[in-house]
């Protein structure tokens, strides 16, 4: 949907600069490429990454969170300094910059939110004002993170970062990654891609409920929100005509209207900056600084 | 009075959160105990060192290998496990691995895949493809070893499908080919695919994997893999008229 206004020549060049950037993603952490795992390789000869065939596993954005509740196992990480990634460089960036990793970057997000634009939105289940995003967000996030000391870690089974690689693999002609099928495999697929993906408005619904890398990042991208030195998709109340259509193009479902005022939750909103490009009145940007309302 | 209200939403909004927030944790808790339920059935890990006091044993006393005494007397060597009849060896055995765990522990027990305890989604999908994994199959010796792998026991001629992330891995002669330094460790995943009349059966396999010094040809570790169909418990308590 596109408001008057607004140059559709802008919003088409925003989604390709997504789209390239997403595939910068693909070709950073996915193989055939894995160009992270590679540098890293470089970087750190002591680590063990030399040996491997690299893929996203080796920069796994899912275990090292699993791991918070076992100090035993964080030690991992000196042996493959790619477990930093999550732990320290997206909360760091989300910091600064909001959660510009999982808008901009993260191909298992961007798969699902760009293949939902496809289904027409009638569809498509919307879960904002229905359900409150974020208890949901960081009580599967405490559960993720307890669950292998009470019962078994469901890091790896219900991974949809494994998945998305399968499916990079299976564009590059190797379809041995899709020979094995699990039950916890086939939930993840189908919650992932279709319930919480295409069938979803936005296409985010995993990122809102079960991404742990995504929950970590919105927790750092809040703590920063109140400072006038990092960046953070500002609203101002002035310009806003209140013509809605950031509600409704927002993919994470994260701004919602009430009466005049307009709420952002910074726990959800992955600064994908397609608000501020559909926004008829620029009353929208990213920047420094404080908003006129929170 | 419009205070008293903001102040009443406020906390129904608190309820309301904590509630969600105990449900996703509670989502996650029963992902993680489905996740344990399927662990003897599907994607089995386990952790697997080398050398072990199983690679102590000669070929025959291996299960798989040799008769039944020889298995009993190799069981004995290892785990503690209740010994009553094959069906209660399953069943201990597979505890006694604690498996799927994430990596917890070190050595690497009697395994044993119990195929009736797959999950409804695997059993109407794909119940034919068996697949266990090891991420850290660990040199625990004071020497690097050149390591071998061997299936042992695939009287059957399953096709096995053997995949590992390690760049040195060499399909053919099932060798990794730089040397494992000491405290190091290499990653294998195997995906046995059964022939749909044979998964009806009792025992479908009955060997292990060996890993094998690739250049002295010694026997470091042997880690003994049955994979069954039964829903016998070893305890009794999955039958309905258990005490």
């Amino acid at each position: 949907m596109l408001h008057k206004g607004i140059s559709s020549d802008s919003v088409i060049k925003h989604h390709l600069k997504r789209a390239a950037w997403i595939i910068v993603g693909v070709v950073l952490f996915y193989a055939p490429f894995a160009l992270i795992v590679k540098m890293a390789t470089i970087i750190f000869p002591g680590a063990s990454l030399g040996t491997v065939n690299g893929d996203v596993h080796q920069a796994c954005l899912r275990m090292p969170i699993s791991w918070l509740a076992q100090p035993q196992m964080l030690l991992r990480v000196l042996g493959n300094p790619l477990y930093l990634i999550v732990l320290v460089a997206l909360p760091v960036t989300a910091f600064l910059f909001a959660p510009v990793f999982c808008g901009w970057l993260c191909p298992a997000g961007g798969f699902t939110e760009y293949l939902s634009r496809l289904v027409p939105d009638r569809f498509k289940l919307d879960f904002r004002g229905k359900v409150d995003f974020t208890p949901i967000r960081y009580g599967f996030l405490s559960g993720l993170i307890v669950t292998p000391l009470v019962t078994s870690s469901i890091c790896c089974s219900f991974c949809n970062f494994g998945y998305m690689q399968n499916f990079v693999s299976a564009g590059f002609g190797d379809f041995s990654s899709f020979a094995y099928w699990s039950s916890t495999g086939i939930i993840t697929l189908v919650l992932w891609l279709f319930f919480l993906g295409i069938f979803t408005k936005g296409g985010r619904g995993w990122c809102n409920f079960l991404c742990p890398a995504g929950a970590i990042q919105g927790l750092f991208s809040r703590l920063g929100m109140n400072l006038p030195w990092v960046y953070r998709i500002r609203h101002d109340k002035q310009s806003c005509s209140s013509c809605a259509t950031c509600e409704n193009i927002c993919p994470p479902r994260s701004i919602e209207r009430s009466g005049e005022s307009l709420r952002i939750n910074p726990y959800t909103c992955n600064a994908c900056l397609d608000c501020v490009v559909n926004c008829p009145s620029n009353a929208i940007s990213y920047k420094k600084g404080k908003s006129n309302e929170s | 009075m419009e205070e008293k209200i903001a102040k009443r939403s406020k906390v129904i909004k608190i309820f309301r959160a904590g509630v969600f927030f105990a449900i996703a944790v509670a989502i996650a808790l029963s992902m993680g105990y489905y996740r344990s339920m399927l662990a003897l059935a599907e994607s089995v890990s386990l952790p697997l060192n080398f050398p072990s006091g199983w690679a102590q044993s000669s070929a025959g006393d291996m299960p798989g290998h040799g008769s039944a005494t020889g298995q009993s007397s190799t069981m004995s060597q290892g785990n503690a496990m209740s010994r009553g009849g094959a069906m209660s060896r399953g069943g201990a055995m597979s505890r006694g691995n604690a498996m799927g765990s994430g990596g917890g522990a070190g050595y690497g027990g009697p395994v044993t895949i119990n195929i009736a305890k797959t999950g409804i989604l695997k059993k109407l999908v794909q119940p034919n493809v068996i697949h266990m994994m090891s991420h850290r199959i660990v040199n625990k010796d004071k020497y690097p070893h050149k390591v071998k792998l061997e299936l042992i026991g695939n009287n059957n001629n399953y096709p096995v499908h053997w995949e590992s992330t390690r760049k040195d891995w060499n399909e053919k002669s099932k060798t990794f080919e730089r040397m494992v330094m000491p405290g190091g460790s290499v990653n294998m995943a195997w995906d046995f695919i059964i022939p749909r009349k044979m998964l009806e059966q009792d025992v479908i396999f009955d060997g292990g994997i060996a890993v094998i010094d690739a250049q002295t040809n010694q026997r470091l570790s042997y880690l003994p893999v049955k994979i069954i169909n039964t829903d016998a418990s070893s305890s009794g308590k999955d039958e309905c008229c258990a005490p």
